[in-house]
């Protein structure tokens, strides 16, 4: 348990919910390597010794050979401040684009003495010289306590729809010295679905009504009541919540679930007349929101997708995801 | 939590540490650089601390043009006071200075990590001049407080208190301490310089001294430091008897005595000893020179030493380390032979000096027949007329010999033998300077003497033909009580160091006596063992391990081999897994799930067990029965109202294998 | 796997319970675990609060349980127009014989429906809920027992709408859990669509337990043996809930009480004879979804579950 990094993957579905222990663990190896702080500290402790070497003085040997054993007892203290740690990496929560995301890392400590300092950045694809020292000015700093577990947040810039992997996270650490780095490569496996920007200021296509059903609906529902929405010219005077006009709520209308709802289709084609796909995706995602923002029952037909009108959060987030997913494998 | 962005700033908290590490490190070179750079250094290092950050930034370039000018005049400083900025004490200085600056313009981290680096290393630059116990234990303060300072760099978080960040830096000191000792112990030592010291990096030794001016002798009773120690295996010789001989001055030029040109190189005049050999072991503290203090006269001399024809005895190599000398002595003697060059020069006097004493001398001579009546009259003119013997005498301003004899007639050893030898050459007897220690103190608590720098003796030796050279201390003929009793008696009470107040009780004086010995018993042996701990100490001590034939090879492998097995006792102690439980289920519960993690099968600490246990039976089929009965078992105890079973459990988790069974 | 359980003084566990889960489940397809936590609910005398969307079954949910467990069942949908009196009942005089009568309303039963608690006015809720809290109504001046057991299923539609009266903070505290029943996976929604209809179904459920037993099994519940190690585990994530900054704020020492009184009922389902740190995380999330809120403001995106985090950042001692 003592060497390593623990780093558990959680399966791509486990994203709200995680029972505790249901991804698989791999153990990581941890690299060990002086700082350029290290380095000059060597170099430092070389022109004692061969100071102390020439004035045969003791006292030197002594304080060069003290700062010596110093040197490798921070080597085991720094590798002691990162191996045994548990990793799990949680599936983020879908983000827009532009915003930005956030993917959890929780850290285990199960041991019974506190960590300090542990570094957490994207490793990205950086050649390993150029990330070896460098401490990005994002890299996320936390403390462990003893049997401590602790949820971080890497944050991640997006800016194109889709899907965002967390790529190699690189865990280090320098405590207590700094003349150390013990590191660890971690693939988490988490990815972070990006929908597209809402954007586009064109209207929402207008709702088909069947008029046939129209009937049905509009008879008061046992459990089919949904809510109110604002008045808007032309709606039937018998929805009107007269009592919320009273209090001041405005003219709202009494809406009620059932076959006869409005339903909506947001095509491919109203999107826009421009070729371009980005630009089609966010406004077809502006009108996602907006649709079920006002109650519609609204529906997605996009190449390659077909989802039938519905509402709600896990409606809605379907919809977002098929957008986010276009066109890519 | 925090950022790397917020990682890369200083913080003053960190400042202030570093301030105090490296402030601590200058202190001691206080007292031995010009005041003005440990004032700037000060000075410096504390602006650093009150200059608020956006102010510096706004005036960033006034301010580095500012100090750019500071540097270069701090610089022309140093080198004018040193007039060079090499060798130790300007390479201190330069550190010094250089290290304030450092301190004063720190902005990144880097600046940081290079001001704790110049902390250590001004820490290791005290030891170019002292190298005693103090001296260490304020080094370690030293570098235990920049180590924190290090440990404060790196808690980002700044989780850790004062103390906490202390106790981290000491147990990190104290594990790095039993590799410190093996590789000091171990670490092959090569017994000279690998190139040349710089000039002066032994002076302010004090010693004796190939030349002898009126002062110069007297010079050296002020000072308390220890010339050697001597460790005698039979009795102590009295206190009269030990003459311990140094420089042999032949020439004079009227004024200062030197050892003069060409006597060495010759093979020492034969020596006819009587009655007992002394053995004895003299630790000499460095001197940078080449003279040992022998007992008058040494017969078995150590190897790397020589003697030359006068008897002085010295070493091949100047002292630059505290080494220890096996010699034989006999305090009945007679030496010298009738070389006529060597006489010719025992009579050579400054050409026009001393007109006084040579007619002192002409008139006496006429009234002698022997040169023992000359040396007896001259002795007993010393103890008749009115000579005293006194640290400070009055200053001479002509012929020192002349104004000494006939007007001043206050003097020290050296006024008396130098007086003493001008006028045995006047009359005609072959005579020579010679200078070295008289007595010692003896320390009861190790049974050795301390020879220290105020037992700094000058005595004359006359040719008396067939007696040979014959040691004459006119001293003696005017303070009795310097030769009998030492230094102590014949000088004022002020000299000796006694603190205030205790002169005149007995009681306090001799508890005062008795601390002294102590405390120069554990000096003794800490000059022994580490500060003198070098070629030849450490070839003797792996001797004792019956590794003394061991090379500088063998001696890197057993440090190696030493080594690594401390850090990985270090190691063992750091990863060796304690269960943190106080419950005994918890703490077997712990050892159990230790054993799965080893198979890759890690419990997470918000995972109940009963989860863990489904979990562990589906990955291992094979595991099923043992995990299901432990974890039952363990939930009841732990969980449940049964209280009997502990036994049970723990017995059935030491039983318990995780590894894949082979069947 | 199964712990075997060594406490055997539960009489009438756990085939019984098994039966009624079993029956309950036979109608309600694929809500397996929302069963049991509204079971346990039950058991541990507390009130349920679901809050999904229309459609998912709650009523459904609330009344075959009632019928399974033998107990009477009432529901009422709120309304904006709904009054206090429409819930408790009134006194009607009787000419005959010159005195008020009182019409006992839809409060005296053992199984009440509060269908959408969000569209009455907050009035109305606090008559309900004051009868939730003391087990009593009081109807003009004369205060009148409610029958024991007595349970509330409340329902409310989560999304944020106009013309809603969202329950305030404290009221939801009276609520010992909030479930959400969610949809249905594959393939419990194949089965929906082919079998019959529900209501029918339902009309064909017998009771499997008789309501004495169910004071029994809240009697078993409270002696369902705590551990200490337990304990400390329950205040660590009381603790935790308290000094994290992840929660605006930490929960009470109610919110701990209905945490070990979920968890023992939990515990009793499962045939465990001691309450195990499993039981508490089993519950927890139900218990305190809708006492804890998290600081972070997810404006988008799918919820954060305070509870989910609570468990995974509080070890086990």
């Amino acid at each position: 348990m003592s060497a390593g990094i623990v780093l558990e993957r959680m399966l791509p579905d486990q994203a709200g919910v995680m029972p505790p222990g249901t991804g698989t663990l791999q153990k990581q190896r941890v690299y060990i390597f002086p700082t350029r702080q290290g380095i000059t500290f060597a170099c430092m402790l070389l022109i004692m010794l061969l100071g102390a070497i020439n004035y045969n003085n003791s006292m030197a040997f002594v304080l060069t050979f003290f700062l010596g054993g110093l040197a490798m007892v921070c080597i085991l203290h720094t590798y002691h401040n990162l191996a045994g740690l548990v990793l799990t990496g949680i599936a983020p929560q879908p983000v827009y684009a532009g915003e930005t995301a956030l993917f959890p890392v929780t850290l285990d400590n199960r041991v019974g003495y506190q960590r300090y300092a542990i570094a957490l950045d994207q490793a990205a694809q950086r050649p390993w010289l150029k990330t070896w020292q460098r401490v990005s000015a994002d890299t996320l700093y936390t403390d462990m306590p003893a049997r401590h577990l602790k949820t971080v947040y890497i944050q991640v810039e997006t800016t194109r729809r889709g899907i965002r992997p967390l790529g190699r996270l690189k865990i280090s650490t320098c405590f207590p010295l700094g003349l150390f780095r013990a590191w660890s490569w971690l693939e988490t496996g988490q990815t972070c679905v990006v929908y597209p920007r809402p954007d586009g200021n064109r209207p929402l296509p207008p709702a088909t009504i069947d008029p046939l059903e129209d009937q049905k609906g509009n008879q008061i529902g046992t459990d089919d009541f949904i809510g109110f929405r604002k008045y808007r010219p032309g709606d039937s005077t018998r929805n009107i919540a007269w009592k919320a006009l009273a209090r001041g709520q405005g003219p709202l209308v009494k809406r009620f679930d059932g076959k006869g709802a409005s339903k909506l289709m947001l095509g491919w084609h109203a999107a826009g007349h421009t070729q371009n796909t980005e630009t089609r995706l966010s406004q077809l995602c502006r009108w996602v929101l907006r649709a079920e923002q006002q109650g519609i029952h609204y529906g997605l037909a996009i190449p390659g997708f077909h989802i039938e009108p519905g509402h709600g959060e896990q409606h809605k987030h379907l919809c977002l995801r098929s957008l986010a997913g276009y066109g890519l494998a | 939590m925090n950022t790397g962005a917020a990682a890369e700033q200083l913080v003053h908290r960190e400042l202030v540490w570093l301030v105090c590490g490296i402030g601590l490190a200058v202190l001691p070179h206080c007292t031995r650089l010009p005041v003005w750079i440990p004032l700037l250094h000060y000075c410096l290092t504390l602006s650093r601390l009150r200059i608020p950050v956006r102010w510096a930034q706004q005036q960033a370039v006034t301010l580095t043009t500012l100090r750019q000018l500071a540097m270069v005049a701090a610089l022309i400083g140093v080198y004018s006071h040193y007039g060079t900025l090499a060798g130790r004490d300007a390479g201190v200085a330069l550190l010094v200075v250089l290290s304030g600056f450092k301190v004063l313009e720190s902005r990144t981290p880097r600046d940081f990590y290079i001001g704790c680096f110049l902390g250590y290393f001004l820490g290791i630059t005290n030891f170019l001049y002292t190298q005693t116990i103090p001296t260490a234990l304020f080094m370690c303060l030293v570098i235990s407080i920049i180590t924190a300072c290090l440990v404060t760099r790196n808690d980002t978080g700044k989780q850790l208190s004062i103390p906490a960040r202390l106790r981290l830096s000491g147990a990190l000191l104290l594990q790095a301490l039993p590799i410190m000792l093996v590789l000091f112990l171990l670490f092959p030592r090569v017994p000279g310089p690998l190139w040349g010291l710089p000039r002066d990096a032994n002076t302010g030794r004090t010693g004796l001294d190939d030349e002898m001016a009126p002062g110069s002798v007297s010079q050296l009773i002020l000072s308390d430091a220890v010339a050697f120690r001597a460790k005698f295996s039979g009795l102590t010789p009295e206190p009269d008897q030990l003459y311990w001989r140094g420089p042999v001055l032949w020439f004079s030029d009227g004024r200062k005595w030197t050892t003069g040109r060409g006597q060495s190189g010759r093979d020492p005049a034969p020596m006819n000893s009587y009655g007992t050999p002394l053995r004895y072991e003299i630790t000499m503290e460095p001197t940078g020179k080449h003279w040992l203090f022998p007992l008058e006269m040494p017969a078995y001399i150590p190897e790397d030493s020589y003697l030359s024809a006068d008897f002085q005895l010295k070493t091949k190599l100047p002292l630059r380390e505290r080494n220890r000398y096996t010699l034989i002595s006999y305090t009945n003697f007679r030496i010298g032979t009738d070389h006529p060059a060597e006489l010719q020069r025992a009579l050579q006097l400054p050409a026009g000096k001393h007109k006084k004493t040579l007619e002192l001398a002409r008139t006496w001579r006429q009234e002698s027949n022997t040169p023992g009546q000359i040396i007896d009259r001259t002795l007993q003119w010393f103890s008749r007329e009115k000579f005293y013997y006194t640290l400070t005498p009055p200053l001479i301003g002509g012929d020192s010999v002349d104004e000494f004899l006939f007007s001043t007639r206050q003097g020290f050893c050296e006024h008396y033998a130098s007086a003493f030898v001008t006028l045995m050459r006047a009359a005609g007897i072959p005579a020579r300077v010679v200078t070295g220690y008289l007595g010692g103190e003896l320390n009861p608590v190790g049974d050795y003497l301390i020879v220290r720098q105020r037992d700094a003796h000058a005595w004359a030796e006359v040719w008396l033909g067939e007696e040979g050279w014959r040691r004459i201390d006119p001293t003696a003929a005017v303070s009795p009580a310097r030769i009998s009793e030492g230094i102590e008696s014949a000088l004022p009470d002020s000299i000796i160091d006694i603190p205030l107040g205790l002169e005149n009780n007995v009681i306090a004086r001799d508890l005062w006596q008795r601390f002294n010995n102590i405390r120069d018993a554990i000096n003794y042996r800490w000059n022994e063992w580490v500060v003198g701990y070098g070629h030849r100490r450490q070839i003797q001590f792996l001797g004792q391990f019956g590794m003394g034939e061991a090379d500088w090879r063998g001696m890197t492998v057993g440090l190696m081999a030493a080594t690594a097995v401390i850090v990985l006792c270090i190691a063992v102690r750091l990863f060796g897994q304690r269960s943190t439980s106080a419950d005994p289920a918890g703490r077997a519960y712990d050892q159990f799930c230790n054993k799965l993690a080893r198979q890759g099968m890690v419990r997470h600490l918000s995972e109940g067990p009963v989860d863990f246990a489904r979990r562990v039976s589906i990955s291992r089929a094979d595991l099923d029965q043992d995990v299901n009965r432990i974890t039952s078992l363990y939930v009841d105890i732990r969980y449940g109202s049964q209280a009997h079973g502990l036994k049970s459990l723990q017995q059935q988790i030491r039983k318990f294998r995780a590894g894949y069974k082979h069947q | 796997m199964e712990i075997s359980q060594r406490k055997s003084d539960t009489p009438c566990m756990p085939h019984e319970l098994d039966a009624v889960i079993a029956a309950i489940n036979r109608i309600i397809l694929g809500k397996g675990n929302s069963v049991r936590l509204a079971i346990a609910c039950l058991i541990a005398r507390g009130h349920l609060l679901i809050e999904d969307y229309p459609g998912v079954g709650k009523t459904t949910l609330a009344h075959v349980l009632a019928k399974v467990l033998g107990l009477d069942f009432q529901r009422i949908q709120f309304t904006s127009d709904l009054l206090p009196a429409d819930i408790l009942g009134v006194s009607v005089y009787n000419r005959e014989t010159f005195s008020f009568d009182f019409h006992a309303g839809p409060v005296f039963t053992q199984v009440i429906l509060a269908d959408e608690i969000n569209r009455a006015t907050p009035r109305t809720q606090s008559a309900l809920l004051e009868a939730m809290g003391e087990n009593q109504v009081t109807i003009e001046g004369e205060t009148r027992p409610l029958p024991d057991p007595f349970f509330v299923i409340a329902t409310q539609n989560p999304s944020t709408q106009i013309g809603t009266f969202p329950l305030p903070e404290s009221q939801l505290d009276r609520f010992l859990m909030r479930i959400e029943l969610g949809y249905p996976d594959n393939a419990a929604e194949r089965e929906l669509l082919k079998g019959r209809d529900r209501r029918e179904l339902l009309r064909d459920v017998v009771p499997v337990l008789q309501p004495h037993h169910m004071i029994s099994l809240q009697e078993q519940a409270t002696r369902i043996h705590v551990a200490d190690a337990l304990l400390d585990y329950l205040q660590d994530l009381l603790d935790f809930s308290r000094t994290s900054p992840d929660y605006s704020n930490g929960l009470s020492p109610r919110a701990g009480l209905a945490i070990l009184a979920s968890a023992r009922a939990w515990a009793l389902i499962h045939g465990h004879g001691h309450v195990l740190p499993e039981d508490i995380q089993a519950v927890l999330p139900s218990v305190v979804g809708h006492r804890l809120q998290p600081v972070r403001e997810q404006s988008e995106g799918a919820p954060v579950k305070p509870a989910e985090q609570l468990i995974r950042q509080v070890p086990i001692p």
